[in-house]
């Protein structure tokens, strides 16, 4: 785990709308400025990812993808 | 499965200004299980992106808010031909006279609930504990309780109690309406 993400959140198995509501729930846990990752095997997560980041005015600012799993690194903004 | 690599977004930064949290109402009138799903998963999700929401549960769909009918909510086969065949193998849809019978909306039912689990979906029961813990506001229509003689002890901790002129001042300053 990166040494700045102080919070995992591993929703692979999980569909919509889980993924972002643990999302939801994580950030509020980290101090702003502190990251999230997201783990996921949703393929509709491109898309849904970008749109919770929209909408909550966090940051995406990692992405990354391997055989089975999406992962995206979130900072807490606000 | 396999990610498709592609699909990854670029990294997009965060909003340079962060606009007023956007609303949704949702009026839920139906109380079916396939039916008390999409609500609940919409109203979810935007209060997981930061919306403010409300669902004003209204006619049958006070049932997904009662205590003791919402762990029974149940889908019928009959009238319903967008049903799916009970076994993939054999790709014949449940006929009307057939959906009749005794036992088939157990059936159905349990063959819904089954789907669902095996999605990894969450649960109603589950997806309504969400809604609380979310801070979703949910209304049972008081004029509604009347006509189905629901009292206001059946229904579920954390409903609210409201009529359609409440609704319409939430909803008049919502981004989005749905009738549900």
């Amino acid at each position: 785990m990166d040494a700045q993400v102080v919070s995992q959140v591993d929703s692979r198995g999980l569909v919509c709308p889980m993924p972002t509501i643990r999302l939801g729930q994580a950030i509020r846990k980290v101090d702003i400025g502190e990251l999230v990752e997201v783990w996921t095997d949703d393929p509709g997560s491109k898309e849904n990812m970008a749109a919770w980041c929209k909408n909550t005015g966090h940051e995406l600012v990692a992405n990354s993808a391997d055989e089975t799993t999406f992962k995206y690194t979130v900072r807490r903004k606000r | 499965m396999k990610a498709d690599i592609a699909a990854v977004p670029d990294v997009q930064g965060a909003p340079e200004e962060f606009p007023q949290p956007k609303r949704l109402a949702l009026i839920v009138s139906k109380g079916t299980l396939d039916q008390a799903y999409p609500p609940l998963v919409m109203a979810t999700t935007a209060a997981s992106m930061g919306w403010e929401v409300a669902i004003f549960f209204t006619f049958y769909g006070l049932d997904i808010v009662h205590k003791d009918r919402m762990p029974k909510l149940s889908v019928s086969p009959v009238g319903n031909p967008a049903m799916p065949p009970p076994m993939k193998k054999v790709p014949v849809h449940i006929p009307t006279l057939v959906g009749v019978l005794p036992g088939m909306k157990s059936a159905a039912t349990k063959m819904m609930i089954n789907w669902m689990s095996k999605a990894n979906l969450a649960s109603i029961p589950e997806l309504l504990e969400i809604a609380n813990e979310v801070g979703i506001r949910m209304y049972a229509c008081n004029t509604t309780l009347n006509v189905m003689g629901v009292s206001k002890e059946d229904l579920i901790d954390g409903v609210e109690f409201a009529g359609a002129p409440a609704f319409l001042d939430f909803a008049g300053e919502s981004d989005v309406q749905l009738f549900i």
